[in-house]
């Protein structure tokens, strides 16, 4: 099955509130954070790059949550500073309790789970993170296309002649589905040109990050289905074509479930199919281009290397990037769930600023390989007027295969 | 301390018992599988970037 990787902590089962006692565990993993002088943490956060906000990050809102426990502050006080996370991983990478001490001393820094959590539980006692409305109106929306006609779900592959069964199956979310439709299609023109039989579902189930920071009883019911729908479908393999997916499949649903089936990226695979000779890049593209990591697979997965090799691979390529370890420091600026409807003017800063990069290193596109980068992207181009060009590399490999 | 480390899934660990103030935690054969995999990923492009160098300080710091 597929590789895992699991970080949980049973003491964030217990609710946080303006009432109730900070449990000691979670004071004493606080403390730990609190304690430590390095502050690595803050070095490769992008929100407090941007903000310079020291209630910011791993190390603010670990020592926020010990004033709670201290008496110093109420959860209800962190309304503003909960919003100031993009989940994107880097300062769990960046923790000395988790890099130098982690498999020593047993400790890890898990604070997108808690960032998680203190999001639930201000939603549960009534005092939403600031600016939640946006974010609920976004996960209403998401919703009523679950209850609307499943048609629409798979309109974007109309025209494409897919089974709705197999033993590989493309799992293809709403914000794909919907918003960036070429990725998907482009995914599927790959895979058919390379000969793989596969299907997609008939109606996948939501799996929006920003219902799981709020009503993760929900977000489970719909992972079950997801899970469900895919085994009676016959899945043995799930490609997926959105990271943030991606890592929901492999660091999440295992936490609950048991998956009879293995995971993938897109990326991965079609490196696979490259490898074997499946797939033959002959299309020269005479472009100069860098890549973006999506914090999801670098950051939560450690899976940087296929996007490189597949585009490396690519004949004519000028090709220039910051190798993955340089890009802990980055982030494309809509985060992983709810930052950017939390935060949208930081998050413009923090993709101005990735972009500001490309640029310095002469890029002219700027490749990435998730779905919300690109729209962040696209989104930060028209707002600043840069002539710089996000595109999606699945879009790449299709040309270069020659297919239209 | 030295005569407390062990070995568990070929990675050194500090015996559980040990740690009075700041308790281990449960943690996945995975999860420290990719703590491994990522501090030498890290220590690797450390070399790379700063071993055949010395990095002084600032001029207004000299």
């Amino acid at each position: 099955m597929s590789e895992v990787y699991i970080s949980k902590k049973s003491f964030y089962d217990t609710p946080l509130g303006d009432d109730k006692a900070v449990v000691p565990e979670m004071r004493r993993d606080c403390y730990a954070v609190f304690a430590c002088r390095h502050k690595f943490c803050r070095d490769v956060c992008p929100v407090y790059f941007e903000t310079r906000d020291e209630t910011t990050g791993s190390y603010g809102l670990h020592t926020s949550i010990l004033g709670m426990a201290e008496g110093h502050v109420a959860l209800s006080d962190l309304q503003d500073t909960i919003t100031m996370c993009l989940e994107c991983g880097a300062c769990e990478l960046r923790c000395p309790n988790s890099l130098y001490t982690g498999d020593f001393y047993g400790q890890s820094t898990t604070l997108v789970d808690l960032v998680r959590k203190v999001r639930r539980d201000l939603i549960a006692q009534g005092t939403p993170p600031a600016n939640w409305d946006a974010v609920q109106k976004y996960i209403d929306q998401d919703l009523e296309k679950e209850n609307g006609p499943s048609d629409a779900l798979v309109k974007w592959a109309d025209d494409l002649d897919l089974p709705n069964a197999g033993e590989t199956m493309l799992f293809v979310d709403y914000f794909n589905a919907g918003q960036t439709t070429d990725v998907p299609r482009n995914a599927v023109k790959i895979l058919k040109a390379a000969g793989i039989r596969f299907g997609i579902l008939d109606k996948p189930y939501p799996t929006l990050g920003e219902l799981y920071e709020s009503d993760k009883e929900k977000w489970m019911v719909y992972a079950a289905q997801n899970i469900d729908a895919l085994a009676k479908a016959g899945a043995k393999t799930v490609i997926l074509v959105n990271p943030h997916d991606y890592i929901f499949f492999v660091r999440e649903y295992p936490k609950y479930f048991n998956l009879p089936f293995d995971v993938v990226y897109i990326t991965d695979y079609l490196l696979s199919l490259f490898e074997a000779g499946k797939i033959t890049l002959k299309n020269e593209l005479p472009i100069n281009a860098t890549y973006h990591d999506p914090c999801s697979l670098n950051k939560h997965v450690l899976n940087w290397e296929a996007p490189r090799t597949l585009i490396e691979a690519i004949p004519g390529i000028s090709y220039k990037a910051d190798d993955h370890i340089r890009q802990w420091d980055y982030c494309c600026g809509n985060g992983l769930n709810s930052f950017k409807r939390l935060k949208p003017d930081v998050s413009y800063k923090i993709g101005l600023r990735r972009f500001s990069m490309a640029e310095e290193v002469g890029a002219e596109q700027l490749i990435v390989a998730c779905p919300h980068c690109l729209d962040q992207f696209t989104e930060v181009k028209a707002k600043s007027g840069s002539s710089l060009e996000p595109v999606h590399i699945l879009e790449l490999i299709a040309k270069s295969m020659g297919i239209d | 301390m030295s005569e407390n480390v062990i070995i568990k899934n070929g990675h050194f660990r500090v015996e559980p018992w040990r740690m009075e103030k700041i308790q281990t935690q449960e943690l996945s054969d995975s999860e420290k599988e990719r703590f491994v995999k990522n501090r030498e990923q890290w220590l690797d492009w450390m070399n790379r970037h700063f071993a055949d160098k010395t990095i002084l300080a600032p001029d207004k710091y000299k």
